[in-house]
């Protein structure tokens, strides 16, 4: 995974030196790249508990661009191809918060490292940290384009599913997506707001984010300095 | 602790809720393998808060994968291993083992620690590789 890393590190540094973020993301294939780059180094961040090779200012001038090309070609295109396109933009745009949720995790390790008032400022930043993480997966599964991708079916038992004869029955009532490709947005939404409430060694230092009122406002203030816009 | 208690239910109902996700999304695409693999991630992060009465399906669904893509579950059985009290898992996977009764823990940050600390075990080839990760600079990775 480290050496994965390294390779993450050359592939930011030739980004950096050749382009920048505007331009690589004005083109489709300049967005796929960058979308492939991204996969890699969230796994890697994740998995490493370290920050992001890129700046986050890349992620976000590539959500900028996706919503201004939305605006002037959702409307051209067919309804089954304006799904897939909608769903690969909300999907980018889930992922677009990894880079903060790495940056909490690095900063938790740091957590063993530092004592006093340095600690406690820790602590505040990586509370502020998570519930901005939290406001952000809110704010998106309830955004118009999201909600009818993540809108799901009750299903009544019995079920018999593919896996029967070599899985465990299923535990729990099934479900169905009224938009079977958008259940992995729903998945993801699920497991970032589960990776930031796990984290339990916040809860020995007395740290909860359970419940925290909502902002309203439009724009939210990334703790790291960076601003988002809702999707 | 009634609070803590309340965070914990509701830890435990989002992973639920993972797992219905992709349960659906497995018995619709059960035959596309790929598709299945880019669900592989957010699902792994369900082991840290899996109700009890859905380990069983769960570790079955990592054996699915193990088959699939062992290097990418290998960070899963450290997680889950340490977290489930299991630490046998991390050498013969969720194949060999059978799931056993809950041993979880909780999540400290000496946990996250030495998951970070990532350690590869010799593969059955025998090649291993032991890695230190420094203080999450990418600075530390760079050649």
């Amino acid at each position: 995974m480290v050496k994965c890393f390294r390779h993450v590190s050359g592939a930011a540094q030739l980004f950096q030196s050749r382009t920048n973020a505007t331009n690589l993301c004005s083109s489709l294939l300049g967005r796929h790249l960058f979308k492939w780059y991204s996969l890699i180094e969230d796994e890697c961040c994740l998995l490493l508990s370290c920050r992001g090779a890129l700046p986050q200012s890349w992620r976000q001038e590539d959500f900028r661009i996706r919503k201004v090309i939305a605006t002037c070609e959702y409307s051209r295109v067919s309804k089954d191809r304006l799904q897939l396109w909608i769903l690969d933009d909300v999907l980018q745009a889930t992922l677009d918060i990894i880079p903060t949720m790495a940056y909490a995790l690095s900063t938790i390790s740091e957590l063993n490292h530092t004592r006093g008032v340095k600690r406690a400022e820790t602590i505040a930043h990586l509370e502020s940290s998570l519930i901005y993480i939290l406001d952000y997966v809110e704010s998106l599964r309830n955004s118009p384009l999201c909600k009818p991708l993540i809108q799901t079916l009750e299903v009544g038992f019995p079920w018999k599913t593919r896996h029967s004869t070599c899985c465990p029955e299923l535990p729990f009532p099934p479900l169905r997506f009224t938009y079977p490709p958008g259940g992995v947005v729903f998945i993801c939404l699920q497991a970032i707001q589960l990776y930031v409430h796990v984290p339990h060694p916040l809860k020995h230092y007395g740290l909860t984010i359970l419940g925290h009122p909502l902002p309203t406002n439009e724009n939210r203030r990334d703790p790291n300095g960076e601003t988002r816009t809702r999707m | 602790m009634e609070r803590l208690e309340r965070e914990c239910e509701f830890d435990e109902y989002i992973a639920h809720e993972l797992c219905r996700g992709y349960a659906a999304i497995e018995d619709l695409y059960g035959g596309d393998l790929t598709y299945l693999l880019s669900c592989f991630r957010p699902l792994s992060v369900a082991g840290f808060a899996l109700p009890h009465q859905l380990r069983d399906w769960y570790w079955h669904k990592m054996a699915h994968f193990e088959q699939l893509a062992p290097t990418y579950v290998e960070p899963v059985r450290k997680y889950v291993g340490v977290l489930w009290g299991i630490p046998e898992l991390l050498t013969q996977g969720f194949e060999k083992l059978l799931p056993k009764e809950n041993r979880a823990t909780t999540l400290t940050p000496d946990d996250i620690d030495a998951a970070a600390t990532v350690i590869l075990v010799a593969s059955e080839s025998g090649t291993s590789e032991e890695i230190e990760v420094g203080d999450g600079s990418c600075e530390d990775y760079k050649e």
